[in-house]
């Protein structure tokens, strides 16, 4: 259902928001009818919020809220046009042109944002104002990553801007049949987008492939990768699939239809984006709840709006159900344990030291020697005949004075370092995908014994690379 | 492959009673308590650890067998370079004086030797650094992210095949092109896990009369 918004309240509130500027605690409202909100990628304290014509921005969980940019006579929020009256639920790709208009955003770990509403999309930050403005023949969804680039989904193609550089021309342009929401790809700062024909995964480094998944789980429609799990989240044909990194894709139930948006907290709990808000899953079925707009930080925690405040639903770490304390320092012991047996089989590479730089080359040598020497001479005739034995014992010390180190041993040592990582994100994303397996419940048999045999599969790799079965401190 | 579809079935039809539970309703505990115990493999089955080493042993990745490589840079640097040579020399100096008032002196020296050496030299740096340690540890990780990468695929299907065939017990569907295809792919992982393993799987079933020996 569509709500006329009156013209003249949305200025009276635009004005009042700049006289109130910077805004108190994080759960004071916001003076407008927040739309669309957004966390940075990797800073965790760092949100937007899309309030009326406004794009707010905070630094600190909400503490202190700051309008960045005011685009009047733009407006991101604009009246509903006949053809976004018609609610009618999508079906696949070709009933698309009856979703409604969205509002997105998009913010970056430095407060670059980007907002869009239709065809416009506005960039800003992180001084106030707006930076650029970009016209899109229909936006399904933004990003901006890790590196401030600003990743625009429209009807058939992803561009990828850098967005540090006012002005500057696309970094990446890629053609994906009816884009949705992008995501970020945790393992090569790409990002995930939903679309026609799968999801597709690009990176301005290595560019795009074919899409991740099969017709089965085409057209997608809404794509999340859990922050700490690192699991890809899909919906896709009224389903929601889910798949573990290195995983098979697990069907995760069905859903409503017309799913554009799609959020994974650190919990493992997902929410929809549909026509009629956003919905929750409890006992199996989903539920609307009061939250008009939602997302989830770098850490796991979901913020939701019900249009007035921005909330946190989790007061400390991300909770996980089920999840006992003893768990918490289980990671822990797992990283400690696959980082000793690594370094046990074989750990970081060694470099020549300055101590074997000053070690000689030493040598010890003996010989054993017999000869004869004849002296001759006609005047006056005479002759000498000597025979000698000879024996030596030498030794000796050398040094190759190389002054010049070995340039290949830092970098080598920084991949080795680089790849250690890699291997503790995707243990630790392992852990996380076994508490969330461990802690899920269904009423469905297949669900549970999926979530089952992920649990075991799961529990078998971290065991396979640390040694220890995750739930049991002990190494095995 | 009809046979196979035959043997699977058969497996299906040895867990048709937590089936008939599930419909029943038991509790969710119960359920998945059930479904932990099918999940372990059958007992006409390898078990993931005999997998696990079979697949090692066929792709020569047991971390075992590698285990001395770390060390043995160092400890050959112990062992000293040896030389030992055999050397004949032989020389022959002519020479002739000629002076002015005493007549022409004419001399020859010769010289014959033989000798024998022997040396030993250790690189002391190399008990420190050995430059060979580097293409060790290059290869001992390549060797670990394979077996890593091995195992974790085998992880993957066995996992994979039971869940279809707990999947299967609980819950048949009654699609017969989704049970076809599930059916399919079970086979297929058993394939995979036998090309992994070089056919352990197969065998150990038809050793043991599993559920493949019964059908026949």
């Amino acid at each position: 259902m569509k709500t006329k918004t009156p013209a003249l309240p949305v200025v009276a509130t635009a004005l009042a928001a700049v006289a109130v500027l910077p805004y108190p605690a994080w759960a004071d409202p916001l003076p407008a009818p927040i739309e669309a909100l957004a966390a940075a990628p990797g800073s965790a304290g760092v949100l937007a919020a899309v309030a009326g014509s406004r794009v707010h921005l905070t630094r600190d969980r909400g503490k202190r809220w700051g309008a960045v940019a005011l685009a009047p006579g733009i407006g991101l929020r604009e009246e509903p046009s006949a053809e976004n009256e018609d609610t009618e639920q999508p079906e696949d790709d070709a009933a698309d042109r009856n979703e409604p208009v969205l509002v997105w955003l998009a913010v970056g770990d430095s407060g670059i944002w980007a907002a869009a509403r239709g065809g416009e999309v506005l960039v800003g930050g992180p001084l106030p104002g707006v930076r650029r403005r970009l016209k899109a023949s229909r936006v399904g969804g933004l990003l901006v990553d890790g590196d401030d680039t600003i990743w625009i989904a429209d009807e058939d193609r992803v561009s990828a801007l850098d967005g540090r550089k006012i002005g500057a021309p696309e970094v990446g342009r890629w053609r994906v049949p009816n884009a949705g929401s992008p995501a970020p790809n945790l393992f090569d700062r790409g990002v995930l987008v939903p679309g026609r024909d799968g999801v597709w995964s690009l990176s301005i480094r290595s560019g795009g492939g074919p899409p991740m998944c099969d017709r089965a789980r085409a057209p997608a429609r809404a794509v999340a990768v859990e922050p700490e799990g690192g699991s890809v989240w899909l919906a896709a044909r009224e389903h929601l699939w889910r798949r573990p990194a290195g995983g098979a894709w697990i069907d995760m139930g069905t859903t409503p239809p017309g799913v554009f948006g799609l959020v994974v907290d650190g919990d493992g709990s997902p929410r929809l984006r549909t026509a009629s808000g956003w919905l929750e899953r409890l006992g199996g079925a989903w539920r609307t709840t009061t939250a008009v707009a939602a997302t989830v930080d770098s850490r796991g925690e979901l913020w939701t709006s019900d249009g007035v405040s921005v909330r946190s639903l989790a007061s400390g770490p991300p909770a996980v159900p089920g999840l006992r304390s003893a768990d918490r320092t289980d990671l822990g012991t797992i990283l400690a344990a696959a980082f000793a047996r690594r370094a046990e089989e074989a750990g970081e590479p060694p470099c020549p030291t300055l101590v074997a730089t000053l070690l000689p080359s030493l040598g010890l040598g003996a010989g054993l020697g017999r000869g004869l020497a004849l002296d001759e001479s006609d005047v006056p005739p005479e002759s000498a005949r000597q025979d000698r034995t000879w024996f030596y014992v030498g030794m000796q010390a050398s040094w190759a004075l190389d002054p010049m180190p070995d340039p290949s041993c830092r970098k080598r040592n920084e991949a080795w370092r680089a790849r250690e990582r890699r291997r503790s994100e995707n243990l630790a994303a392992l852990w996380g995908a076994w508490l969330r397996a461990r802690s899920s419940d269904s009423a469905d048999p297949g669900t549970l014994a999926g979530l089952a045999a992920e649990q075991r599969r799961v529990e078998e790799i971290i065991r396979l690379e640390s040694g220890v079965t995750p739930g049991r401190k002990e190494a095995q | 492959m009809k046979t196979a579809l035959i043997l699977t079935l058969c497996a299906f039809s040895l867990l048709l009673p937590v089936a008939a539970a599930a419909q029943d309703g038991p509790p969710a505990k119960d359920l998945r308590a059930r479904i932990d115990a099918l999940l372990s493999p059958a007992p006409d089955e390898p078990t993931l650890a005999e997998l696990e080493q079979a697949a090692l042993a066929l792709a020569d990745a047991d971390p075992q067998s590698a285990s001395g490589w770390l060390a043995a840079p160092n400890r050959a640097a112990l062992l000293p370079v040896l030389k030992l040579s055999v050397n004949h020399d032989m020389g022959r100096n002519e020479s002739l004086d000629r002076d002015q008032v005493d007549p022409d002196r004419y001399g020859v020296d010769a010289d014959r030797g033989l000798s024998f050496d022997a040396s030993a030299e250790w690189n002391l740096a190399e008990l420190v650094f050995n430059p060979d340690e580097v293409r060790v540890y290059g290869a001992l990780a390549d060797r670990a992210e394979r077996r890593q990468g091995l195992l974790t695929t085998l992880v993957g299907y066995h996992f994979e095949r039971r869940r279809l065939i707990v999947q299967g017990a609980i819950d048949p569907g009654d699609d017969p092109v989704a049970i076809a295809e599930r059916l399919l792919r079970i086979e297929e992982l058993t394939a995979a896990i036998d090309a992994l393993t070089g056919g352990l799987l197969s065998r150990t079933l038809k050793r043991k009369g599993g559920p493949g020996k019964k059908a026949r």
